[in-house]
């Protein structure tokens, strides 16, 4: 004779959900436990926290010792002005900043130019005078290349701007899971539209060109633990845009999460393939 | 209009909190004091799933550079900043293993990316490493070694519990409850912690 299974628990549901092994129907009992009892969200999060307190319990070992200077001179060579998101503007250009650091040299020069002054070599400072006027017009000239081509960038994201000043629109941000292979940087991108509108715009930087038997899908994960829901399929332009319709409105309508899959135009929408960009939840 | 706060000064003494603040701000020297505080455990880490030097530092790397370029990815009110840390090289490190091995991913794995948990705040901050390592290794000893290992495997390994009931001839339903009631002893015994 067997025994019935006993029904499990919301946390061992909980359990499960942290080690990702809960069946369709056993999320579905989560979800509806996490609506009756909101406080077990707390409860996904200490079993998160447990689990990942495992590496604590095991022997530690360095890194080397250049990792660290590797690391931050990475860093330092990427600052990027404070208070980055919640923007509600698309950037429509790489980000392009000026580090303090390249003036170092031209502050350099000045310095020395004026000590030599104090020995009388007026002529060694009207050369470096020189020097930092070449270099500053350099970067006059840099500058203005780069206002040109912001302008023409301005130019072809009208219609996303237009879109952008509908007081309804949303913009959902996606972070890439993994470096583009040929530039290492992490994909960027956002995703413009409206709730319940199936019209879907995305201006993406860096994310990798796909080859003819590759196709980008989203998905839109409508209330946490859901599955995610098909929205359609895309390819960029070479700007980094694309504009289609989404199969369903459901997913434009505020959705918790959005993802990003690589696919082959032949699978089946009813999975998933590798993720490549995902919202911030 | 308010001018934005000023960013925090910060020392060897700063809470995660206050070092991730100036992280925000772009203080280089915060992202110096993380790495010295947390890079040989995402090391370590990383390692013991890739078993490779060099990509276990490509992955440390890559762990601390994305918080520093992308500090809205961590928020504190969802958990810990060293939780955080070491679950971003997890699935970093699990990325790296499974696109070697075959490049798919699922759907089920990629549903738990939908977390919605709010105020969570754990004592962690009140520990030091040193504690927390020594409270981890105890709770780990008082886990049984079959079910300690179970853990383990699934959480180095990245293997699901259908695979590793396959892999060790367990019936499924018997590697989830075994690993469910584990990660549950897990927690309580980590309560001081989590």
């Amino acid at each position: 004779m067997t025994r019935p299974t006993p029904e499990p628990e919301p946390i061992d549901l909980v359990a499960g959900y942290v080690l990702n092994d809960l069946s369709p129907e056993e999320a579905d009992r989560l979800q509806q436990a996490l609506t009756e009892t909101p406080s077990l969200r707390g409860e996904i999060a200490a079993f998160g926290e447990a689990l990942a307190l495992l590496p604590y319990g095991m022997p530690i070992v360095e890194p080397s010792a250049h990792l660290k200077s590797k690391i931050l001179n990475a860093a330092a060579q990427s600052i990027r002005p404070p208070s980055p998101v919640l923007s509600n503007v698309v950037p429509i250009a790489t980000a392009r900043r000026r580090n303090w650091k390249q003036w170092i040299p031209a502050i350099s020069t000045g310095i020395a130019a004026v000590a030599v002054t104090t020995l009388g070599l007026n002529q060694l400072q009207i050369n470096r005078q020189s020097e930092q006027t070449a270099a500053l017009q350099r970067q006059l000239d840099a500058t203005k290349q780069e206002l040109t081509n912001l302008r023409r960038e301005l130019q072809a994201n009208q219609n996303t701007i237009a879109l952008l000043s509908q007081p309804d629109t949303q913009t959902y941000t996606l972070t890439g899971a993994t470096p583009n292979p040929t530039n290492s940087r992490l994909a960027k991108a956002r995703i413009i539209a409206k709730p319940g509108d199936r019209s879907v715009t995305l201006v993406a930087q860096d994310l990798p060109k796909l080859s003819n038997n590759q196709i980008y899908r989203l998905w839109a994960v409508a209330k946490p633990t859901a599955a995610p829901m098909y929205c359609g399929e895309f390819r960029q332009d070479a700007s980094g845009t694309a504009q289609w319709t989404a199969p369903s409105a459901a997913c434009t309508q505020n959705p918790s999460q959005l993802l990003i899959t690589l696919d082959a135009p032949t699978d089946p929408t009813t999975s998933a393939g590798p993720l490549v960009m995902r919202s911030l939840s | 209009m308010d001018s934005p706060p000023l960013p925090p000064i910060v020392n060897e003494q700063s809470s995660d909190l206050e070092i991730f603040l100036a992280i925000q701000a772009q203080q280089v020297r915060a992202l110096d004091l993380l790495y010295d505080r947390y890079s040989k455990l995402v090391y370590s880490t990383a390692s013991a799933i890739l078993n490779n030097v060099e990509e276990a530092e490509d992955v440390t790397q890559e762990t601390f550079l994305r918080l520093w370029q992308r500090s809205e990815i961590y928020q504190p009110q969802r958990g810990s900043l060293s939780g955080f840390l070491i679950t971003l090289t997890r699935s970093r490190s699990l990325d790296r293993v499974r696109s070697k091995a075959a490049r798919q991913t699922k759907l089920q794995r990629i549903q738990t990316f939908a977390d919605d948990v709010s105020d969570y705040n754990p004592p962690l901050e009140f520990v030091t490493l040193e504690e927390r390592s020594s409270l981890v290794r105890e709770a780990l000893q008082q886990l049984s070694p079959g079910d300690r290992q179970l853990l383990e495997t699934a959480y180095y390994e990245g293997l699901s519990q259908s695979e590793i009931a396959a892999r060790d001839g367990i019936p499924i339903g018997t590697v989830k409850s075994r690993a469910r009631q584990a990660l549950k002893k897990l927690r309580t015994l980590l309560n001081p912690l989590v």
